[in-house]
């Protein structure tokens, strides 16, 4: 009952902003909305996008202070998440490795999105030898399993956060740019986009006024997936040491700190392991819901 | 009077796996200003084809391999991908589609789509093309013309859409309307309410058509002249009046006898055996199907020919077509 009420209320809010005449394009996100799945998920990455955005002004202590003689405290009250060996606050850190977190999933997500969107619109419409280069570009990156290019690109590159951005784009707008081309070369056919060729529609406007948003729906769930995979990607190459840096707090680094810890102090590497728990849980929701409502 | 559209001996074939379908393999066909053209022919004989190389919008594998189209004095042929966007495709001609239910984009309002139209091929802005548009729909007879123009596609039926896409097709004023089987798709009175108003509207605006379809009723009842089509050639052309009156060719003919509103069946429904895949090297391409066809129709390639005026046809034998018409007996099968 409460939570049909919420969706209520939003989906009013929205009706206030976009106004009545848009009413039938925001039935979608409406429907989203309504979606018990993508609603709990959407809560989910909201709250820790807020979280992210004013880390600042919600953890208790900076993350990178070092307090010696409070080093590996328990969580109490003091410090509700306790401290690590150098006396940091688990609980503050945690929270600043939420906008990290978010900056993965929005950059490297939002580079393959982009990229692999541009590449499958290109290599679906126009076939023949654009066609050609690009599936074979996505096939060889393709050919290696995922997590293991990131390692050998950022071996490359060198570690740090901003490579890391780079490397998991690189990677991964192969499964968009497939996803999208096979969109485009079943939906081309239809006969819409000869009816649009026919009224003297430029091959740019065809490709991102018609076709586009007809193709997009598959690859906004894949995304939300792929942000749960990203997040994943992301802390196992900084736990094994090629992601982000220390002290940065992103949390697979928080977890490799904490992993020789585990028997005296639990609570440094359970925290951002919860953390990341918690993430991927939110996104695969947004996915799962988002797949019920876009696609047939 | 000078002709808007002259094709001549137009080639478009279609490649892939190393195989070519030829499928339009020499045909000439010509519309003058403000006069209504059929194109008839069974299914796979190359109409669409032939609408499809006037906007140069063939599928990847299919090209233009030889021939002209001559539009206004110009060669379609020789006009780049932007003049052809700017200059013809919508404005010049433009194109109605078999099936309405799938011709227009299933995202966007109607409304929003006639006026992308509308702005692209005039310098207007999107108040001016509103009207513009609404005008147009009140033309077509929509009812409630600025309650439809917000509505999606799929809260339409397909009648109300077909207007749509005529009125969108009527949009700037062109020279020429390619009418790809409007009526195909539509039940039968929906399809008689718009030819009724099509024919209105084109003596209104007074542009030229040219209008494909399987059914020669609607032929006969809008089109000042008419070109039936074989296995991408055309086999016999003239005005509606001479061809369905005196069809010289057996192929016309058969087409007319297995209609049943001109020649009353009398027991079964005669059809014409056989399938549009058997197609001589050479000779006539009607000749496995032909009741009246021999060894001589095989030995040289037939050319288009004229009888008189208004009529000609691609057969060395119009007079004994013209006994099988007369005759009783006249060589095609029944079956149902």
């Amino acid at each position: 009952m409460n939570n049909r009420n919420a969706g209520s209320v939003i989906s009013r809010s929205i009706n206030l902003l976009f106004g009545d005449e848009n009413i039938a394009r925001w039935e979608t996100v409406k429907k989203i909305i309504r979606n018990p799945n993508s609603r709990i998920g959407l809560i989910m990455i909201g709250i820790l996008t807020l979280v992210g955005i004013f880390a600042p002004f919600i953890a208790p202590y900076d993350p990178y202070q070092q307090v010696l003689t409070e080093s590996l405290e328990p969580p109490g009250l003091s410090h509700l998440f306790g401290t690590d060996l150098y006396g940091r606050d688990v609980m503050s850190r945690v929270i600043h490795g939420a906008w990290i977190a978010v900056k993965i999933c929005v950059i490297g997500v939002g580079i393959a999105f982009i990229v692999g969107n541009l590449a499958g619109a290109l290599s679906g419409y126009y076939e023949g030898w654009i066609d050609t280069i690009i599936m074979r570009i996505v096939d060889s990156i393709m050919a290696f399993p995922f997590l293991v290019l990131v390692i050998a690109i950022m071996a490359i590159f060198g570690p740090g956060l901003k490579n890391l951005y780079f490397a998991i784009a690189i990677v991964s707008w192969c499964q968009y740019a497939r996803i999208v081309r096979s969109r485009y070369l079943s939906e081309k056919e239809e006969d819409y986009v000869r009816a649009a060729e026919a009224v003297g529609f430029s091959d740019k406007r065809i490709i991102f006024g018609h076709l586009m948003p007809n193709s997009i729906a598959p690859t906004i769930v894949y995304a939300s997936l792929d942000c749960a995979l990203v997040i994943l990607v992301a802390a196992s190459l900084s736990f094994v040491g090629v992601g982000a840096q220390p002290p940065i707090p992103e949390w697979g680094a928080q977890i490799a700190e904490g992993r020789q810890l585990l028997q005296v102090g639990w609570w440094i590497a359970t925290f951002p392991a919860l953390g990341i728990m918690y993430t991927v849980i939110g996104f695969s929701l947004i996915g799962d819901g988002l797949r019920d409502m876009l696609e047939k | 009077m000078m002709n808007l559209l002259e094709i001549k001996d137009l080639h478009t074939y279609f490649e892939g796996n190393g195989a070519i379908v030829k499928a339009v393999d020499g045909a000439d066909l010509s519309i003058r200003e403000r006069e209504v053209v059929g194109l008839v022919g069974e299914s796979g004989s190359g109409k669409t084809t032939i609408a499809n190389s006037l906007l140069r919008i063939l599928p990847e594998t299919g090209r233009i391999v030889s021939g002209g189209i001559i539009f206004k004095g110009i060669n379609i042929r020789e006009l780049s991908e932007k003049e052809m966007q700017f200059k013809i495709r919508g404005n010049e001609i433009s194109m109605i589609f078999q099936d309405p239910m799938v011709s227009l984009n299933p995202l966007f309002t109607v409304g929003e789509q006639i006026t992308s139209v509308l702005k692209l091929h005039q310098d207007i802005g999107q108040k001016e093309a509103k009207t513009k548009a609404i005008d147009l729909f009140r033309k077509v007879r929509i009812s409630d013309p600025e309650k439809r123009f917000d509505n999606y596609p799929h809260e339409l039926s397909g009648g109300m859409i077909q207007r749509v896409t005529i009125a969108m097709a009527m949009s700037c004023e062109p020279s020429l309307i390619i009418a790809d089987e409007p009526t195909t798709a539509l039940d039968v009175t929906i399809a008689n309410q718009i030819l009724n108003e099509f024919e209105e509207l084109i003596g209104e605006i007074g542009v030229s058509v040219l209008w494909i379809t399987h059914d020669l009723g609607v032929i006969k009842r809008i089109c000042d002249y008419v070109n039936v089509m074989y296995a991408g050639t055309l086999m016999e052309q003239g005005t509606v009046k001479t061809v369905f009156e005196n069809p010289l060719h057996s192929y016309t003919f058969g087409l007319l006898r297995s209609n049943v509103i001109y020649y009353e069946p009398k027991g079964k429904i005669p059809t014409i055996m056989g399938e549009l895949s058997e197609i001589p090297h050479q000779g006539c391409k009607f000749y496995p199907r032909c009741p009246i066809g021999d060894e001589g129709c095989l030995q040289e390639s037939i050319e288009l020919r004229k009888i008189d005026e208004n009529h000609s046809i691609r057969c060395i034998k119009p007079e004994d077509a013209k006994r099988l018409s007369r005759s009783k007996n006249h060589g095609f099968q029944g079956v149902c």
